[in-house]
């Protein structure tokens, strides 16, 4: 796989500076690029390191128009490295249409160009759209949906009755449409509440790998449009997660809790059952989130209170020694001023 | 293997004909009827989207307001709503009346009919009366699975596994060698119970594996979650009690016990080696150290590290768990640290101004 710089230039809309005939085979770091990779430079510090650098050429924003290497000057150097590095990633191999060692359900329905690999099992009235990828592993229950174009690697579960857009990409391990947990406790130990309801997946949605996604008690549990959900992350029954919402590693959502449009969740954050969170919320890494917060909030710590005020208290946890030592002090000097005054 | 010709699948009735009168229904959950019994009830549904067709239930104060617009046929309630004026059937805890209802127009699981026959069955397995295996099993030599026994598609049961009657695994469950499940356990999808302990010991060339000899017993009435990992006792097993019900994501290390009914939310774990008591409680995202004991009842909030054993009954939350009265009292105080930082300070001027004060005043 190979392209020129002036190939490259054109894809990206961006200004070329250098020779448009020289040849790219590859994309890489800029500490580890060879004279046949192009590289790229986001942030200043790997600016330092480009006089070093052995790369072809170097996507740059405006700032770093005047390097006198080859360049690609683009407004968004991040985005187009990512551009560019689409167009070089290895092409995913699918099984050529249906192996006849999956097993098929009755009354499915397949689009155009799907893909299934042998060891899947596909339960009656799925629906697949066109252009559908399921690697081997994979368990789709009876009446599941899928949408044009999603892909599911190895190992992927999802249960009866959910329902996956187009354009999804889900990695292995993860199961949609598990039982929620819902328990109601009775003398013996507790009666299970069945699951009635389904997931819905909108279009767009990436789900990283061993996730888990219950299934609603009644209704849906629903996620957005856009919505990027990184490994092991928990979505209990009920839930709603907001459009183009970012959920990293670990972070788990307890049941029925709404979270709104674009809201980021940082590794293993927490948010307890039956909150909502507006639109923009952020809750940084290990938080645990306790009550409904209003759009745009920040929110820090477990408990998670205000950015502001997390970072008021931990400036002064860390002098918490110092503050314990000055109040021994203030107590040895009020000892002194209350003895001295006995003894005249 | 070659794609054999489909046996019929067992057909379960259709959704659209499950239906109930209400008069039926009081008597299921043995409630008091105030309406009309022959009215036909054919589903359940929250109270807001419930139709003229369905019931809905009101187990808190903040759904009765909702009552009067509600289109629901009838409602499931407590004895402090009896007096609201729509059909009713009013019983002692509306929360479970619903969960048995629910229960009832719940669409039945789909059960492969019998043995699949693109399913890998070892040598001297040992099935009971009704067992279902679905296509892509594979079951090792020596297995014994009880009457009733359910294995979806994609399961793994390794050698000398034995599972008790009526207990339902869902696809991709993943159960190696020599582990032991009791009667009506559920197991949803993904999970690993068995998996080696995670045991080395250190050396100049890295870590040396320490095999894993023991293995897992689940007992009776037992549920676990999606995607848990349940690992193998180093020596001897570990165990999780009757009728404990376990969330999704949830990590037993090797040795580990959890006593009877107690209940692990999503994305706990627990460290090697440590018991929990009867009716523990452990909120979502706890962690629990190595080698320590929670008694019998324990509760710990959600996100809370509990690193010693903690005695019958302790209520305990944070990170590190600290007992519940001193963990609020932390936490309401913490926001107020930089005033109590500048109190230090007025005090530490005071007691300057009142330290060089005296001297420099005339006696009177």
């Amino acid at each position: 796989m190979e392209h020129t710089l002036g190939e490259l230039a054109t894809l990206l809309g961006g200004e070329l500076k250098g020779p448009p005939d020289l040849v790219i085979e590859g994309i890489a770091p800029i500490e580890q690029a060879t004279p046949r990779e192009i590289t790229f430079i986001t942030k200043r510090r790997y600016a330092r390191l480009a006089p070093e650098s052995r790369a072809a050429a170097f996507l740059v924003g405006p700032d770093h128009a005047d390097l006198p290497r080859p360049l690609i000057i683009v407004p968004h150097p991040y985005l187009a490295y990512a551009q560019v590095a689409a167009l070089f990633a290895p092409l995913q191999r699918r099984w050529p249409g249906i192996s006849n060692l999956a097993h098929l359900g009755r009354e499915v329905e397949l689009g155009q160009e799907v893909s299934i690999a042998p060891l899947t099992f596909i339960g009656d009235k799925v629906r697949l759209g066109d252009r559908v990828t399921i690697m081997p592993g994979c368990f789709l229950g009876d009446e599941v949906q899928i949408g044009a174009d999603t892909f599911l690697y190895p190992r992927v579960t999802v249960l009866e009755r959910c329902t996956v857009g187009e354009r999804c990409i889900i990695h292995s391990g993860t199961v949609i449409g598990a039982d929620g947990f819902g328990f109601v406790p009775v003398p013996e130990g507790y009666f299970k509440i069945p699951s009635l309801g389904t997931v819905v997946i909108e279009d767009d949605v990436e789900i990283g790998a061993n996730c888990a996604l219950d299934r609603a008690a009644m209704g849906e549990t629903r996620v957005g449009r856009g919505v990027k959900i990184d490994n092991l992350v928990a979505l209990a029954h009920n839930v709603t997660v907001g459009e183009h919402s970012l959920l990293v590693a670990q972070a788990g959502v307890a049941g029925s809790t709404k979270l709104g449009a674009r809201v980021i969740l940082a590794g293993q954050a927490g948010v307890a059952g039956h909150i909502e969170l507006g639109d923009g919320v952020q809750v940084g890494a290990k938080s645990g989130v306790n009550h409904s917060l209003p759009p745009g909030q920040k929110v820090f710590g477990s408990p998670a209170r205000p950015q502001r005020e997390a970072m008021q208290i931990h400036a002064h946890l860390s002098k918490l020694p110092e503050i314990y030592q000055r109040l021994k002090q203030v107590e040895e000097k009020l000892r002194g001023l209350s003895v001295k005054p006995g003894r005249e | 293997m070659t794609r054999p010709s489909r046996p019929e699948a067992q057909e379960v009735s259709d959704k659209a004909s499950m239906e109930y009168t209400l008069g039926e229904l009081a008597q299921l959950v043995g409630g008091t009827l105030k309406g009309p019994a022959h009215v036909v009830i054919e589903g359940i549904a929250p109270i807001d989207s419930a139709t003229p067709r369905d019931i809905t239930f009101i187990h808190r104060g903040i759904y009765a307001r909702l009552a009067g617009r509600s289109q629901a046929a009838a409602f499931i309630v407590g004895p402090d709503h009896e007096g609201l004026a729509r059909s009713l059937i009013v019983v002692p805890n509306p929360y479970l009346a619903y969960a048995q209802v629910a229960t009832l127009f719940a669409p039945p699981r789909r059960r492969w009919p019998g043995i699949s026959n693109q399913a890998c069955l070892g040598r001297e397995v040992e099935l009971g009366r009704e067992v279902s295996i679905a296509p892509l099993v594979f079951i090792g030599d020596k297995v014994r699975l009880g009457d009733r026994v359910t294995i979806m598609p994609g399961c793994v049961i390794g050698d000398e596994v034995q599972i008790g009657e009526d207990t339902l695994l869902h696809p991709n469950v993943t159960i190696l060698d020599r582990c032991r499940l009791g009667n009506r356990v559920i197991i949803q999808s993904g999970t690993v119970i068995g998996a080696d302990g995670f045991g080395y010991l250190p050396g100049p060339e890295g870590y040396r594996k320490i095999p894993q000899l023991g293995a897992v017993a689940i007992e009776d009435d037992v549920e676990i979650g999606a995607n848990c990992t349940i690992d193998r006792g180093a020596l001897g097993d570990t165990r999780v009690g009757r009728g404990v019900k376990i969330s999704n994501q949830v990590q037993l290390a090797h040795n580990v016990t959890v006593g009877d009914h107690s209940l692990l939310v999503a994305q706990v774990g627990v460290a090697g080696s440590s018991k929990l008591g009867q009716r523990v409680v452990l909120a979502g995202q706890v962690g629990v150290v190595e080698h320590i004991e929670l008694g019998d009842g324990v509760t710990v909030g959600g996100q809370g590290g509990v690193n010693h054993s903690l005695p019958p009954g302790q209520v305990a939350t944070g990170y590190p768990a600290r007992p519940q009265k001193e963990y609020l009292k932390i936490s309401a105080l913490l926001p107020r640290l930089p005033q109590i930082h500048q109190r230090l300070l007025d005090a530490e001027q005071k007691l300057a101004a009142l330290a060089a004060g005296p001297a420099e005043e005339p006696e009177p």
